[in-house]
């Protein structure tokens, strides 16, 4: 029984000792990457999209939120690529990750990607060679694997480190 | 030829400061942004988004933010600037040309094995990479080269 107590008495210790609360104050900054290609052919509307954070975030020393923690994002527009080169436009929220002791941390920001028209091509052809050009589809919306936004936190978060 | 000697200092002050001014903007966004809060300075962020892919993690960061343009593009405008406002080249055009190429490769060849291979290069590389890059593009883009003749003071 008394090892038990002084087992419990040392790890209390060893808990309030090495453990230290940390601020993460509003709009912080949080780089977020993309780690799969996403495109306006995959995504549908409010879908669900994991992220990660690219680079430790640090206050006084201190990792809150580590590399490599999954950042979680949703499909906030989505307009697939039309015929006569309308193009494909792709808006992806980032909302929210996880520091290392579990808080969850809210994000804002946002990745986008809209292809580059070719309305102006394709209607020009169309009209002047030959009207099945007006077929052709434009561009899909992609951001590429890898691609990296700043995020912010909102609002402050008391995180507890090692 | 005198006119020769107007053209270079105008040409040098107007693209000067339009180089210059873009790693100025680029280090004021994110103290802007720290000083006055959030969204202030994303407008900078924003205005400079459509030269640079403004990585956060290939850039230099101020004030817990990065820079609004990557460690490398910062340092190339800064190079050009700095080319522009700083260096009288007496060489004749082939000559600078071959140096411009040679300050270029650096930059180029820190890009080109980092894409063919699992290195990783540093945002203190991709600074002085990009610096010399940038008076590299100076040598080369530079029409005018000042070749002072000592007896006459003239410039061809």
């Amino acid at each position: 029984m008394k090892t038990m107590v002084k087992t419990l008495t040392v790890l209390l210790i060893t808990t309030f000792v090495f453990a230290e609360t940390v601020t993460v104050q509003n709009s912080t900054v949080v780089a977020v990457r993309t780690v799969n290609q996403l495109s306006t052919a995959q995504l549908s509307l409010g879908q669900e999209v994991i992220l990660d954070v690219a680079q430790d975030v640090i206050i006084k020393g201190k990792t809150v939120i580590k590399a490599g923690t999954p950042v979680y994002g949703s499909v906030q527009e989505v307009k697939g690529s039309q015929m006569a080169g309308i193009p494909g436009k792709l808006v992806v929220s980032i909302n929210s990750t996880v520091a290392v002791d579990g808080t969850n941390i809210a994000l804002t920001g946002a990745f986008s990607n809209a292809a580059k028209s070719e309305v102006g091509a394709t209607v020009a052809v169309g009209v002047i060679l030959c009207p099945l050009a007006l077929l052709n589809k434009g561009d899909e919306g992609i951001i590429a694997v890898g691609s990296q936004q700043r995020a912010m936190t909102i609002g402050s978060f008391e995180v507890e480190v090692e | 030829m005198e006119y020769l000697q107007k053209i270079d200092i105008i040409l040098r002050i107007l693209f000067g400061s339009f180089f210059l001014a873009l790693p100025f903007l680029a280090i004021s966004a994110p103290i802007y942004q720290s000083a006055i809060g959030y969204p202030n300075g994303e407008g900078i962020y924003s205005f400079l988004s459509p030269i640079c892919h403004q990585y956060p993690t290939r850039s230099l960061w101020i004030l817990n933010r990065p820079f609004a343009l990557c460690s490398r593009c910062f340092s190339g405008y800064l190079g050009l600037g700095i080319g522009l406002f700083a260096i009288r080249s007496q060489y004749k055009y082939f000559k600078r040309l071959i140096f411009g190429i040679g300050l270029l490769i650096p930059g180029v060849l820190d890009g080109l094995i980092q894409l063919w291979s699992t290195y990783e290069s540093t945002n203190i590389i991709r600074f002085f990479t990009g610096l010399s890059g940038g008076l590299g593009v100076f040598y080369i883009t530079f029409p005018i080269s000042v070749l002072t003749n000592k007896k006459k003071g003239n410039v061809k």
